[in-house]
């Protein structure tokens, strides 16, 4: 094997083990026997896109948890991708073994709609549970999110095109239009992962939030390759 | 073409001094006429030095794609570019 396809299985073997862990199961469910309700729907029944809790975007989250034992307080955390928001947070005192959180839905997506994923958590006994919320609301290419992301799609698809096609005058070594290439790249797959969630169509998992522009940027920096295109009709 | 190209008329990588085919992305660089005799083209029409190998044919107009001074297809791009496909792929159905 030349050293060039070995540097090559490097990489794709270091980039699989670091995206591994983005893809492995959620681990917030229900758990330790407690009950999780989101606007009076068992969380776990909204684990995918398709089964999501419909919220328009002024309404009220109401989050209820149910402990087996005595609890101290609770957590609301809105989650996009790899980072998260506590929405909402409180102590409980006495013996009570319920808590309930309410967050106004306008607070967290007032830049966009699309699916989010709310979490539920317990401290005391623990009890934590998590769902998907598809809040409702304008156009997703109205919304600041859904605007920004549109741009940043065409301006990065565009730069991926330009990458590609052959320089003029020597003006553009091949080692800049990949630089280039990878880089419009980037900015696309981020717009593009953006509108994924804002069109509800998937949620912003940290597999979604890192793969997609890494993978656009992989294209990106393929296509500023010196003849990529030909290398790609050689192959078909 | 007479002069010495400083950098690839194909790739627009730069050239070093007296090679026969971009580094890059393997176009035939042109020679300067000012360059020591050399083995004539096979054809004419090309102004190109023949590809190596045994068989001493002509560079076409649109060289073979990715390849390198040695001879050899690069499929890096095509690699790259396939395994970026899969990863979206992978990222988006993960997520449903």
């Amino acid at each position: 094997m030349s050293r060039p396809l070995v540097r090559l299985a490097l990489l794709v073997g270091v980039a699989t083990l670091a995206l591994g862990p983005l893809a492995a199961p959620a681990n917030a469910d229900v758990t330790g026997g407690c009950t999780v309700t989101i606007n009076g729907i068992d969380a776990k029944t909204a684990h995918s896109p398709g089964t999501a809790i419909e919220v328009n975007e002024g309404d009220t989250l109401k989050v209820v948890g149910t402990a087996p034992g005595p609890i101290t307080g609770y957590n609301v955390t809105m989650k996009y991708g790899l980072f998260g928001y506590k929405a909402k947070s409180g102590v409980v005192t006495g013996d009570e073994t319920t808590w309930t959180g309410t967050v106004k839905i306008g607070d967290y997506t007032r830049f966009g709609v699309g699916i989010y994923r709310a979490e539920g958590a317990s401290t005391g006994t623990v009890c934590s549970g998590w769902a998907y919320i598809k809040v409702d609301g304008p156009f997703p290419l109205t919304t600041a999110a859904g605007a920004m992301a549109g741009i940043a799609t065409i301006a990065g698809v565009a730069g991926m095109v330009s990458a590609a096609r052959p320089p003029k005058g020597g003006r553009s070594p091949g080692k800049g239009r990949r630089v280039r290439g990878s880089i419009f790249g980037l900015l696309a797959g981020v717009g593009a992962a953006v509108l994924l969630q804002q069109f509800a169509v998937a949620p912003m998992t940290p597999m979604l939030m890192v793969g997609v522009p890494v993978g656009t940027a992989m294209i990106g920096l393929a296509l500023g390759w010196p003849k990529a295109v030909a290398v790609a009709a050689a192959a078909v | 073409m007479t002069e010495t190209s400083k950098f690839c008329e194909q790739c627009g990588a730069p050239l070093a001094e007296g090679i026969a085919f971009c580094e890059s992305c393997g176009h035939a660089v042109p020679r300067d006429e000012s360059t020591p005799a050399a083995p004539p083209p096979a054809a004419a029409g090309f102004g190109v030095a023949p590809a190596p190998g045994p068989q001493a044919a002509p560079t076409p107009a649109v060289p073979a794609p990715s390849v390198s001074s040695r001879g050899r297809v690069s499929w890096a791009p095509l690699v790259i570019g396939l395994v970026g496909v899969l990863l979206i792929v992978v990222a988006i159905v993960s997520s449903l």
